[in-house]
C-alpha cells in the first residue's frame, strides 16, 4: 500500500472574480521508503501540492489517501491530529521558536499529542530525536546560538519526534549555503536509508532535487515528468554549483 | 496548563515593554478597585460606628417617677411647678398630635399608653427601691442586653481628714460594666479590679479636677488615702471622660458600689444602666424593661410606673439644638420618639455612604475596563506579530482549541499579574489614605480576592477576541506570513 495516493486532485483558488487553477488533476502514488523530489518553478503548483500533501489544505476535488485513509474531507482538528502524528515538516525558514532551547523546540509537537505524554517521556523522546540528527550536545542552546545548518537539523529532529511515516521538506536548503545544504540533504538521506522514512522534498533547484530517488517535475498544475533517479551521493568534499537563494 | 503558563510567560518576556505597560494599566485598575472598596467599607464602618456611638444604646432606670419641672397640656412650662403623673402628659400629647409623625412603633406605643393612661391615676409613694431583684431581672430576663451596671451616689463628710481643704465629697458607687458604658478613659494608675468590685474594697478613682480640689498643689493623687465613713480609702487611678460639670463645689470620687453602700449607709441603687446590643432594639428593650418592672413591682393597671426608663439620647437632645419644651415633653417617657428619628437619620446616613461607595466603584470599574482594553490591545498585537508562530504550531498539530487556550492563558496571566501588582499598589494607596489623609479605610480579604478574580476575568473577557482570531487562522496563510 502506498503511503501517499493522490487521485485526480484539483485545487482552485478564488481571487475576487478570478479563478486560479493551482492544481488541475494530479494523480500520484508514493511508496514507503521513497525520497521524492518535486521540482518546478514558482507558480507551478508545487507549493499547493505540498500544502495538500501536508494536510494543511484540502483539495477542491479528488481524493487524497494517506496510509490508506482518505483525508481529503476531514475537519480542521482531525487534520491537525494527522499532521501531528503522521507528518513531519521541515521548512525553508526553519521556523524555530525564538528564545526557546533546541530541546524545547523539538518537544513542541508532543505538546499537541493526545493523550499527552508525561514531561519526562517527552523530554527523553525529544533528546533521542536531537541525538539522531547529531545535536545531542546542543540541547540547551537557543536558536540564535546555533548555525543555520544546526537550526535546520533541530527542525528535522522536531519533524521526527512523533515518529511520522512521512517527512515533508519545503525548500529545506533555501536559506543555507552550499556546504550546509549538503549536510542537511545527507541527514535526510540517512533518515530514509536507516529508518525507511518516506521523504517528500519540494524544491526549485535541480541539484537539490537530485538527492531524491525519484524526481517529479510539476508545471502549470500538472505533472510534467515523473522518473526514478539514482540519488546523488552527498559527499563532504563535493563542490556542487548550488545557487544560493539566501545566506543566513 | 503548566506548559501553557510557561509558554505565556515566555511570550510576555519576549514582548517585555508592551507587557509592562499593559501590566501597569491593569494594575492601576485593580489598585483603584482595592482602594475604592477599602475606602467605601471604611466609610461605611465609620458611619455605622458613629450611628452606634450617637444612637441610643443606653437605657437608664431610676427609681421614682416625677415629671421634671411641670409640663402642662400645651407642652409649655407650667408656672405652678408641680409634679404630674406620666399618664396625663402622654395622653395630652397624643391628643395634641404634636408627635403624629414619629413612626409606626412609636405611634403604636402611644396608642397603648393612651389606653392605659385613662386608668393610670394613682402613683405609689414612696416608690419601690431598685435593688438586687431588679438587677437580677435585667441581667437574666430581658433580651438583647449587653451589659448592666447599677450605680448610686451620695455626699459624705470629710471631717476626719484634717489635710483636705473641702469638707464634703460626692461618693459615686459604680459596677464593673460602667466605665466602658460611659466612656471613661484611664489617665493614670489603674481601674478598680473585678475582685475589688466584688469585695467592695476601699479603693477609689478620682478625676483630675476632683484631685485638684482634694489635694491642691500635689503632683499625683495616686496612693493618697482619705477617710470616708470610717474607712481609709486609697486612690488607685485617675480617670477622664467623666461629665463632672455639675460638681464644681463637691468633688466626686468613684468607688465600688459595695463600698458606696457601706459608707452611705444604704442598701439600694439610685440608677441601673443597661446597654443594649444595638441601636435598633433599644426602644423595644426599653418597653420590655418597663413592662417587666411593672410586673416585678406588682403595679396594678390603675397605677403609674414607680420608676423611669429613659434612653441615652433623650438626655443628649437639648445639646443637639432641639426645642427645650419638646425635649421636656419627650423626656416624660416617649421612648419611641428619638428612636424613630435616629433610625431615619441612620438610614439617610447609610444611604449617603452607599452612594459614595457606588460612585467610587463606578470610577474603579472604568479604570478596570481601560486596563482590560489594554490587555486586548497587546493580545491583538501579539497575535498579529506571531501569526507565523501560530501557523507553525498548527502545522505541528495544534488544534484550534490549543491555540485559543494558549492566547487566553497569556491574556489571563497578563491580567492576573497586573492584578497582583494592583493589589500591592492598592494596599500602599490605602496606607497612604489612612495615615496620610486620615481617611477611614478597611480592606476586606474578600474584596482583595474579588479584585484578583475580576482582573483574571477581565483577562479572559478581553482575551477571547484576540485568541479567537488566532485560532481561526488558516495554517497555510499563517505560515506564509512574515
Amino acid at each position: 500500500m502506498p503511503v501517499i495516493s493522490l487521485e485526480a486532485i484539483t485545487k482552485v483558488y478564488k481571487l475576487g472574480d478570478n479563478q486560479v487553477d493551482a492544481l488541475r488533476g494530479v494523480s500520484l502514488d508514493i511508496d514507503a521508503g521513497e525520497f521524492v523530489s518535486i521540482v518546478g518553478p514558482s507558480g507551478s503548483g508545487k507549493s499547493t501540492m505540498m500544502h495538500i500533501l501536508g494536510c494543511l489544505d484540502r483539495p477542491t476535488d479528488g481524493h487524497y489517501l494517506l496510509n490508506g485513509k482518505d483525508v481529503s474531507a476531514l475537519s480542521r482538528d482531525a487534520l491537525a491530529e494527522i499532521r501531528n502524528r503522521q507528518i513531519g515538516f521541515v521548512f525553508q525558514g526553519f521556523n524555530l521558536l525564538p528564545r526557546t532551547t533546541a530541546l524545547e523546540n523539538v518537544e513542541v509537537p508532543l505538546l499537541y499529542s493526545r493523550p499527552i505524554l508525561p514531561a519526562a517521556e517527552r523530554r527523553a523522546r525529544a533528546m533521542a530525536a536531537l541525538e539522531m540528527v547529531g545535536l545531542g550536545n546542543r540541547a540547551d542552546h537557543h536558536p540564535n546560538q546555533l548555525s543555520g545548518g544546526q537550526q535546520q537539523r533541530v527542525a528535522i529532529a522536531r519533524a521526527l519526534v512523533n515518529q511520522p511515516s512521512l517527512i515533508l521538506a519545503d525548500e529545506p536548503t533555501g536559506n543555507l549555503d552550499t556546504k550546509t545544504s549538503i549536510d542537511v540533504m545527507r541527514t535526510l538521506q540517512e533518515l530514509r536509508e536507516k529508518q525507511g522514512i518516506t521523504i517528500v522534498l519540494i524544491t526549485h533547484e535541480a541539484d537539490i532535487a537530485a538527492y531524491g530517488t525519484r524526481i517529479i517535475a510539476v508545471r502549470d498544475g500538472l505533472i510534467l515528468s515523473d522518473k526514478a533517479n539514482a540519488p546523488r551521493p552527498a559527499l563532504e568534499d563535493e563542490v556542487a554549483p548550488v545557487p544560493m537563494a539566501a545566506v543566513n | 496548563m503548566g506548559i501553557n503558563l510557561r509558554m505565556a510567560m515566555r511570550a510576555l518576556m519576549q514582548n517585555r515593554l508592551q507587557a509592562i505597560l499593559t501590566l501597569l494599566g491593569m494594575s492601576v485598575g485593580v489598585a483603584m478597585v482595592v482602594i475604592v472598596s477599602g475606602l467605601g467599607r471604611g466609610a461605611q464602618l465609620k458611619i455605622e460606628s458613629q450611628i452606634e456611638a450617637a444612637g441610643p444604646t443606653r437605657i437608664t432606670i431610676r427609681s421614682g417617677n416625677f415629671v421634671p419641672a411641670g409640663v402642662n397640656s400645651s407642652g409649655r412650662q407650667d408656672s405652678s411647678g408641680g409634679e404630674q403623673a406620666e399618664g396625663q402628659v402622654v395622653s395630652v400629647m397624643g391628643d395634641g398630635g404634636q408627635l403624629a409623625d414619629i413612626g409606626k412603633d412609636a405611634a403604636a406605643m402611644d396608642a397603648r399608653r393612651r389606653a392605659a393612661a385613662v386608668r393610670q391615676t394613682e402613683y405609689r409613694n414612696p416608690p419601690t427601691p431598685l435593688g438586687a431583684a431588679e438587677m437580677d431581672m435585667l441581667r437574666h430576663r430581658v433580651a438583647d442586653v449587653k451589659a448592666v451596671a447599677a450605680g448610686m451616689a451620695g455626699n459624705a463628710s470629710l471631717d476626719d481628714n484634717a489635710d483636705i481643704p473641702v469638707r464634703v465629697v460626692r461618693v459615686n458607687g459604680f459596677q464593673p460594666a460602667w466605665p466602658e458604658m460611659s466612656g471613661w478613659k484611664l489617665l493614670a494608675g489603674r481601674m478598680i479590679s473585678a475582685d475589688e468590685h466584688a469585695g467592695g474594697a476601699p479603693v477609689m478613682l478620682v478625676t483630675r479636677k476632683s484631685a485638684g480640689q482634694l489635694w491642691p498643689g500635689q503632683a499625683s493623687p495616686l496612693d493618697k488615702v482619705m477617710a470616708i465613713g470610717g474607712r481609709q480609702v486609697r486612690v488607685v487611678g485617675v480617670i477622664g471622660g467623666v461629665d463632672d460639670s455639675d460638681s464644681s463645689v463637691v468633688p466626686p470620687v468613684y468607688v465600688p458600689v459595695g463600698l458606696a453602700q457601706r459608707v452611705l449607709g444604704r442598701k439600694n441603687y439610685d440608677t441601673i444602666t443597661v446597654r443594649t446590643v444595638s441601636v435598633g432594639v433599644t426602644s423595644q428593650v426599653a418597653a420590655d424593661i418597663q413592662q417587666k418592672l411593672r410586673d416585678l413591682h406588682r403595679l396594678p393597671d390603675n397605677m403609674a410606673d414607680d420608676f423611669r426608663v429613659t434612653s441615652q439620647s433623650v438626655s443628649a437632645m437639648p445639646s443637639m439644638g432641639a426645642d427645650p419644651h419638646l425635649v421636656r415633653a419627650v423626656h416624660s417617657n416617649v421612648t419611641g420618639f428619638e428612636q424613630a428619628s435616629w433610625q431615619q437619620m441612620a438610614k439617610s446616613l447609610r444611604a449617603a455612604g452607599r452612594t459614595f461607595t457606588l460612585l467610587l466603584a463606578g470610577a474603579a470599574a472604568v479604570s478596570l475596563l481601560v486596563g482590560g482594553i489594554g490587555v486586548m490591545n497587546i493580545m491583538l498585537v501579539s497575535v498579529t506579530a506571531r501569526t507565523r508562530e501560530i501557523g507553525l504550531r498548527m502545522a505541528l498539530g495544534a488544534r484550534a482549541g490549543d491555540v485559543m487556550i494558549q492566547f487566553l492563558v497569556e491574556a489571563m496571566t497578563l491580567a492576573a499579574l497586573g492584578g497582583l501588582i494592583g493589589l500591592f499598589l492598592g494596599w500602599i494607596g490605602l496606607l497612604v489614605t489612612e495615615y496620610g489623609l486620615h481617611w477611614a479605610t478597611a480592606a476586606s480579604p474578600i474584596m482583595l480576592v474579588a479584585a484578583l478574580v475580576m482582573a483574571a476575568a477581565t483577562g479572559i473577557v478581553f482575551g477571547i477576541a484576540p485568541a479567537r482570531r488566532a485560532a481561526v487562522l488558516d495554517p497555510v496563510i499563517a505560515l506564509r506570513s512574515e
